[in-house]
């Protein structure tokens, strides 16, 4: 194709847009506050499984030995907590030390009566997870040890975070997936308007041995484009809506949260390339459907 | 130029038997009239040789094109080699008159300097230069015929088919655009024209193809004019 008519073709696409400019704005409007809810289920999703992590790394879970394991022994059980695979750090916390924590509430006394030999705690690990919501089966995995007699409860607000992120991760996908096809419907419809008000210069254009290549592009461009515009429009909302909604949350639940501008890259190209995808695509899918079936004849002839 | 053979259409979606076994041929160069009553199979005809219909049996070839082996993706190129004119002219009305010539080279991916140079030169020939920035609506029906004719001819086609060109037009014009048509056959391009117009027929004294409920039942053969070449 000469370059002149790829330029008639850009040109006749903004055009197309410009007389169904009503649709066109419908359809932007749909497709920005589709990409401005999968963005913010992102936000909300980048956001809660960090604040988990960062509860996980102060979630420090203790890992009691038995009794009667010596210091020796419980290096090696040390080395066997290591080789799990949800486990970050397994820290030594000999009984030596754990005694020292109940010096105040026993007395000197009865404290010195208790060290050495007489020690009655057992000795333990400090464990991390690198993934609190596997915490159950690794707490399995551990007291399969040889020498491990129990490990202590998670804390109740490190559960809780666990449990919403994950629902908060499932709901994302969901949310992406069913805007992602509505989009795609929306665009595909649009874009189905525009070919019925051009059914007539379509026909003329087949009967004149345009391909079906060439009639496309023009609806093709107009997709594209409201794609374009649309996710444009998307990160410019978005960037605003998380940073309000951090600054009024920050005040009642005080975490570090991550701000727009830390995942702002990462996102703009997202939603850029969903916006070129979902606009091609949409329009792709309806013209297909039209050259196919009515648009394959010359019109009332 | 276009042999058909024992070719019948039979339409599926009402089981009417457009076309009974004809088998025909055309030579290049020739110009041609099809005549018959309404429903006769004449646009049936037209619609097989550019394919936009297929036959039920039957086989054509047009342009050296067998058209049963043609594939789906290829029917653009066998239409840039025929250029088509029908009875309701299909101009855009938001074009101009140069601008609706011109789509036709543009549909076919031609270069911006060749469509400048060939429309005008296009417009001359069909008498409209003067014509070329009024919309279809400012003009009569022969001026808005032969725009649509010198859109058939812009990608300078070898076979003009002309489905009844002259059914909206008035008589006057009508002669007219049939010297057009004859002026351009002269010229080496073939050309069908379907035509009600006996007088029309008469006049010309061309090659004519009566059809009758879907059958050849008349066919003058080549004219004598074709003869003496
Ligand atoms: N797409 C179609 N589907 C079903 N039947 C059709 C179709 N097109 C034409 N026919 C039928 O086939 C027969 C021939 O039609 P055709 O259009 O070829 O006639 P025609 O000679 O061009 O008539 P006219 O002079 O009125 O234009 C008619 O009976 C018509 O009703
Ligand atoms: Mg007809």
């Amino acid at each position: 194709m000469s370059f002149s008519s790829f330029g008639y073709l850009i040109k006749e696409g903004f055009k197309n847009m410009w007389n169904n400019r009503m649709m066109t704005l419908a359809s932007i409007g749909v497709l920005v506050s589709c990409l401005v809810l999968t963005g913010s289920a992102l936000m909300l999703s980048i956001n809660v499984s960090n604040i988990v992590d960062s509860v996980g790394d102060k979630n420090v879970t203790t890992v009691y030995l038995d009794d009667d394991i010596s210091e020796l022994e419980a290096v090696y059980i040390g080395k066997n907590l290591e080789k799990l695979d949800n486990i970050t750090t397994a820290t030594f916390y000999p009984k030596d030390e754990a005694i020292i924590a109940y010096k105040d509430v026993l007395g000197e006394e009865v404290f010195e009566n208790m060290t050495g030999d007489d020690n009655p705690l057992p000795h333990a690990y400090h464990v991390v997870m690198d993934d609190l919501s596997k915490y159950d089966d690794t707490v399995k995995a551990m007291l399969k040890i040889d020498g491990v007699s129990s490990v202590s409860s998670r804390s109740d607000v490190a559960e809780r975070l666990t449990s919403l992120n994950t629902l908060v991760t499932m709901m994302s996908f969901w949310i992406i997936l069913a805007l992602g096809i509505i989009s795609l419907f929306i665009i595909a419809n649009t874009i189905r308007m525009t070919m019925y008000a051009h059914r007539f210069e379509i026909s003329i254009m087949k009967s004149v041995g345009a391909t079906n290549s060439f009639v496309r592009i023009p609806f093709v461009i107009e997709g594209v484009v409201i794609g374009l515009i649309s996710s444009g429009i998307a990160i410019g909302l978005l960037a605003l809506l998380s940073n309000a909604v951090i600054s009024a949350v920050e005040h009642i639940l005080p975490f570090e949260y991550i701000p727009f501008s830390d995942v702002m890259w990462p996102i703009i190209g997202a939603f850029l390339v969903a916006g070129v995808l979902v606009g091609a695509l949409g329009s792709l899918v309806s013209i297909r459907r039209y050259l196919k079936h009515e648009g394959n004849e010359i019109l009332g002839w | 130029m276009i042999e058909f053979h024992n070719v019948t259409k039979i339409y599926s979606s009402n089981g009417t038997k457009a076309l009974d076994n004809v088998t025909l041929s055309i030579a290049k160069g020739e110009f041609v009239f099809i005549v018959g009553a309404s429903g006769a199979g004449k646009s049936t005809f037209l619609k097989l040789i550019m394919h936009e219909e297929s036959p039920t049996k039957g086989s054509i070839i047009v342009n050296d094109m067998h058209l049963e082996k043609l594939k789906r993706r290829k029917v653009p190129y066998l239409r840039r080699t025929m250029g088509i004119v029908f009875q309701d002219f299909r101009l855009i009305s938001k074009m101009t008159v140069y601008e609706n010539v011109a789509f036709a080279m543009r549909c076919i991916g031609k270069k911006n300097a060749t469509i400048k140079k060939r429309v005008p030169y296009i417009l001359e020939l069909v008498g409209l230069k003067d014509k070329a920035n009024d919309h279809p609506s400012e003009l009569s029906g022969g001026e808005q015929q032969r725009v649509a004719l010198a859109r058939a001819l812009v990608n300078n086609p070898s076979l003009i088919i002309a489905d009844e060109p002259t059914g909206n037009v008035d008589p006057e014009m009508s002669f007219e655009i049939m010297q057009l048509l004859s002026e351009i056959n002269k010229r080496g391009t073939t050309v069908l024209v379907v035509t009600h117009e006996h007088n029309l027929v008469e006049n010309f004294s061309k090659r004519c193809i009566k059809i009758d409920d879907g059958r050849v039942i008349s066919d003058t053969g080549v004219a004598p004019e074709m003869v003496a070449i």
